[in-house]
């Protein structure tokens, strides 16, 4: 002991001198410019191999571009060429043209038939390749093998699950404001293989993906009694959920795909219930004499956040997965409706209405940390990308009493409330909802 | 694939089915067909780490400890059967080519700092090992050394608190503030010259925003410094977190990348305080990246 | 269905039912005119020396008048909703086999699913107050729109007050 107290006194007279005054810095912020990416075509060895590797790289480029996060680089500016890149990047020649991470590939048909595409990650600034990976596929389905590449990616670069290979169900509108006709219409998230699900004879409204299933649930006005179904994309097959007298609407699947929650109109009176899928049994979690409606569960199953005008307009409220424990988390200023629980569970999405102006919004399960991320005359029904990252919402322009104007369209907005773009729509859209990441 | 197949059939057999026995009760309007989707399973195979840049690094890789942390992602995705095929094409072409290619790029790198800086990563002396990872990560962790000699682990004791009190006011002494004043005071680092040099980095810095938890995500850096300002060798301090949290992995290597960045090469330091700054920490915090 | 809809709302612009602000329904009957243009040749809001058949769909929407509004946000039965209702009432009363539907609507100042509820709420008000004045309550069925049909176009007050509304429309019973 004693001599460890010598060595210690001496240390601290002695390492003083020795030890060297360390220099700190704390970088806190950053640039929020997206990521410079040289996304190159991918090698073929025959003309066939070289336009699939053309439209794939394309596609993934596309993909990241708007993400927000990244940056492609025009491929005007690269120095070296496909070729020699397939035996080793020259890592000086694109930190010349400033990328930060490179990709390459290269695509080759199988004698199955079969097409197998490959890529390639690398680290420009540490030379390192950072992820590569090859998928086998039928060429007809080229397209989503590249959102798959475009979602690896994603996930190397930001360490969060992309949400490239997913689908949107959404109602496409057409026709005169006073008597709009709406379908039901499914697209790739890029807006590619859009096709429509039913054909406008009865209004539905308000589609959901399945988290887990090929399935919509939705809200149609099938002889004119609104009601929940649900939609199997692969059979084509719709199913009236539920055997209630009156109006059921605002129907969502919980996170394990087990149940659907949605609202029942009685007499004036919307109350929430929730349906198990399997025993087709049907539960009432609220029982207030207000507007109960728009209900989203936790990602963890045990809450579901909802709307309601309880305390006189309407509000959101939590509670837990069996109804108990009620207690409102909206208190800023305004009207608040539509949440979304995301799916990573932090945050709720809402669409707020204040002043005359519309708003979609996020905020903590327990209400604080509210942020606005849009404005317009009417923003509306929030949707999260399946890594919670990013939303998507419909804005509808004002009308003019000609009809005129009304615009309705669907646009994508970031978590930090950057990089807003619309998702081009053939028609007028609304109501969005993201699918999960392909099964 | 035949998932086709059995889609088809089952679509056409549900037509049937509707056909001669009518359409279920509850049928609202008119849907389109159906078009089966190729849900088709995509075989996933890991591409050989690229070999072509091993095979120089051959003599000092061999350390790196990554035993491949192969994203949890591939691991599942991954069907083994499949994987034989890819290997052979990648790997072959590459390997010979390289070792040529390779050093003449490396002029280029350094070209921005005529001297030493040539080689970021790695350590000044080697210039050829340069090219270092096959794994994922590996750039990571290679670039990383163990410069950093801890305190004297205060864990071990725990009879006296006496000795425990020294050494905690050894440690404390260490880090004081008081410590830098020993450094003659033209000598230390001015508060404006440290914001240039934060100011220079935050340029390079590109967070991928959005990210959940940021407060989480404080990545720090520990970098040795050529006396022209560029950098010798950059450290991530965490070096077991970037192995298990996929998020802080991202994190560190975005800061990573920005003292890499050429744009922030070389930082704009005063020479004549070289010893003051030759070796330093870079807290890089996301904190308000996030939202605006 | 919507062929109906859209000639009771012509029908509802001759007289201009809006007997909710007065002001409001001086300016009705202009712009109204303007904004269902196919079929508002029609002389404006003097009751036809010729009216509907008694009894008839057309002499409800006409002479009775089908539809209240409502305040923004709200289900109550206004004060100046009572005497269409009282109206409406006394001429169920007479023909008593006609069974209607109320539709209950919304304007666009509020998100899709809660207007559907709130819809449903004024379409329930509405049936309410008809039930209390002695209308079985088998007769009536209601619905919900919530902001999906517009009465009147446009994105300002005026149009999103006549949107607000509960129309009672005849389902079935009458001679016509």
């Amino acid at each position: 002991m004693i001599l460890f107290r010598a060595i210690v006194i001496a240390v601290l007279f002695i390492a003083p001198l020795a030890a060297h005054a360390e220099v700190r810095i704390d970088i806190t912020r950053g640039s929020i410019e997206p990521l410079p990416v040289a996304v190159t075509e991918f090698h073929g060895s025959n003309d066939q191999e070289r336009q699939t590797g053309r439209d794939v790289s394309g596609v993934i480029s596309a993909d990241l571009e708007r993400s927000g996060l990244f940056k492609p680089i025009d491929k005007g500016a690269f120095l070296q060429t496909i070729e020699s890149l397939q035996i080793q990047p020259q890592f000086g020649s694109w930190r010349k043209i400033n990328a930060q991470a490179l990709i390459n590939g290269n695509v080759r048909v199988q004698p199955d038939g079969r097409l197998k595409v490959e890529f390639r990650l690398w680290d420009v600034f540490a030379e390192a390749q950072m992820t590569g990976l090859a998928y086998f596929t039928r060429p007809e389905n080229w397209r989503r093998v590249a959102h798959i590449i475009a979602d690896a990616i994603y996930k190397r670069i930001t360490g969060e699950d992309g949400y490239f290979d997913t689908r949107v169900v959404y109602v496409a509108e057409s026709g005169p404001h006073k008597r709009r006709v709406k379908r039901l219409a499914i697209m790739d998230q890029d807006g590619a293989n859009l096709r429509y699900l039913t054909d406008g004879s009865a209004l539905v409204l308000t589609p959901r993906f399945s988290p887990t299933a090929q399935e919509i649930t939705y809200l149609s006005f099938f002889n004119n009694r609104p009601r929940v179904y649900i939609f199997n994309i692969e059979t084509g097959r719709q199913e009236l959920l539920g055997t209630f007298k009156g109006m059921t609407f605002a129907p969502r699947f919980t996170p394990d795909g087990n149940s659907v929650l949605m609202s029942h109109a009685k007499d004036g009176n919307s109350d929430i219930f929730i349906m198990d899928l399997r025993t087709r049994k049907a539960r009432q979690l609220t029982t207030h004499s207000a507007i109960d409606t728009s209900p989203s569960g936790s990602p963890d199953g045990k809450q579901v956040v909802f709307n309601s005008d309880r305390g006189g307009s309407p509000q959101l409220y939590v509670m837990a997965g069996d109804g108990s424990n009620i207690r409102r988390i909206s208190f800023g200023r305004g009207r608040y409706a539509t949440p979304v629980w995301s799916p990573r569970g932090d945050l709720i999405a809402f669409t707020k209405q204040t002043r005359g102006r519309f708003y979609i919004g996020v905020m903590r399960p327990d209400g604080s940390g509210e942020r606005l991320l849009t404005e317009s005359f009417l923003d509306e029904a929030p949707t999260w990308a399946p890594n919670g990252r990013t939303l998507m919402f419909f804005r509808q322009q004002p009308i003019d009493r000609k009809g005129r104007g009304g615009r309705t369209r669907l646009y994508s907005i970031d978590l930090t409330g950057y990089n807003m773009r619309e998702v081009v729509t053939p028609s007028d859209a609304s109501d969005p909802a993201w699918s999960s990441l392909m099964p | 694939m035949r998932a086709p197949l059995t889609y088809s059939i089952l679509f056409h057999l549900s037509v049937f089915v509707l056909a001669v026995y009518g359409v279920p009760w509850p049928q609202p309007d008119i849907i389109t067909p159906s078009q089966v989707i190729e849900v088709e399973v995509v075989a996933v195979s890991e591409t050989p780490e690229p070999q072509p840049p091993i095979p120089e690094a051959k003599p000092p890789p061999p350390p790196p400890p990554p035993p491949r942390p192969q994203p949890p992602q591939v691991a599942a995705l991954q069907p083994p059967a499949p994987e034989p095929e890819p290997e052979p094409e990648p790997a072959p072409a590459p390997p010979k080519p390289e070792a040529k290619p390779e050093p003449k790029p490396e002029p280029p790198k350094q070209k921005p700092k005529p001297k030493k800086p040539a080689v970021k990563l790695p350590k000044p002396p080697r210039a050829k090992p340069k090219p270092p990872p096959k794994d994922d990560f590996a750039s990571v962790l290679r670039t990383v050394e163990k410069l950093k000699k801890k305190p004297p682990p205060p864990k071990k004791k725990k009879d006296k608190s006496l000795d425990e009190q020294l050494l905690a006011a050894v440690q404390r002494h260490q880090r004081s503030p008081e410590r830098a004043q020993r450094a003659p005071l033209g000598q230390r680092m001015t508060m404006s010259e440290l914001d240039t040099v934060r100011r220079q980095i935050e340029r390079c810095w590109v967070f991928p925003a959005g990210a959940k938890n940021p407060e989480d995500l404080i990545v720090e850096i520990k970098l040795e410094l050529n006396q022209d300002g560029t950098v010798r060798r950059a450290e991530i301090v965490d070096k077991f977190r970037i192995q298990l949290d996929p998020f802080y992995r991202a994190a560190a290597e975005s800061a990573l990348r920005a003292v890499l960045n050429p744009r922030c090469s070389p930082l704009k330091l005063p020479p004549e305080k070289y010893s003051e700054w030759k070796s330093m920490t870079l807290g890089f915090n996301p904190r308000d990246l996030v939202g605006r | 269905m919507r062929f109906k809809f859209l000639s009771l709302l012509a029908a509802l612009l001759l007289v201009s039912a809006c007997a909710t602000e007065p002001e409001e329904s001086a300016k009705s009957s202009g712009k109204g005119a303007s904004a269902s243009a196919p079929s508002s040749s029609a002389p404006a809001a003097a009751a036809p020396a010729v009216g509907p058949g008694a009894g008839t769909k057309e002499d409800f929407v006409v002479n009775v008048g089908d539809r209240v509004f409502f305040d923004f946000d709200k289900s109550d039965i206004k004060t100046d909703a009572v005497s269409t209702l009282n109206k409406q009432a006394t001429w169920l009363e007479r023909y008593s086999r006609v069974t209607i539907t109320i539709q209950g609507h919304c304007d666009e100042r509020g998100t899709r699913e809660y207007n559907l509820a709130l819809g449903n709420r004024r379409a329930a008000a509405v049936k309410d107050y008809l039930v209390s004045r002695g209308i079985a309550a088998n007769r009536i069925e209601i619905i919900s729109y919530g902001k999906e049909r517009p009465a009147v176009l446009g994105s300002n007050e005026w149009a999103w007050a006549q949107n607000r509304r509960g129309v009672t429309v005849i389902r079935g019973g009458t001679s016509s």
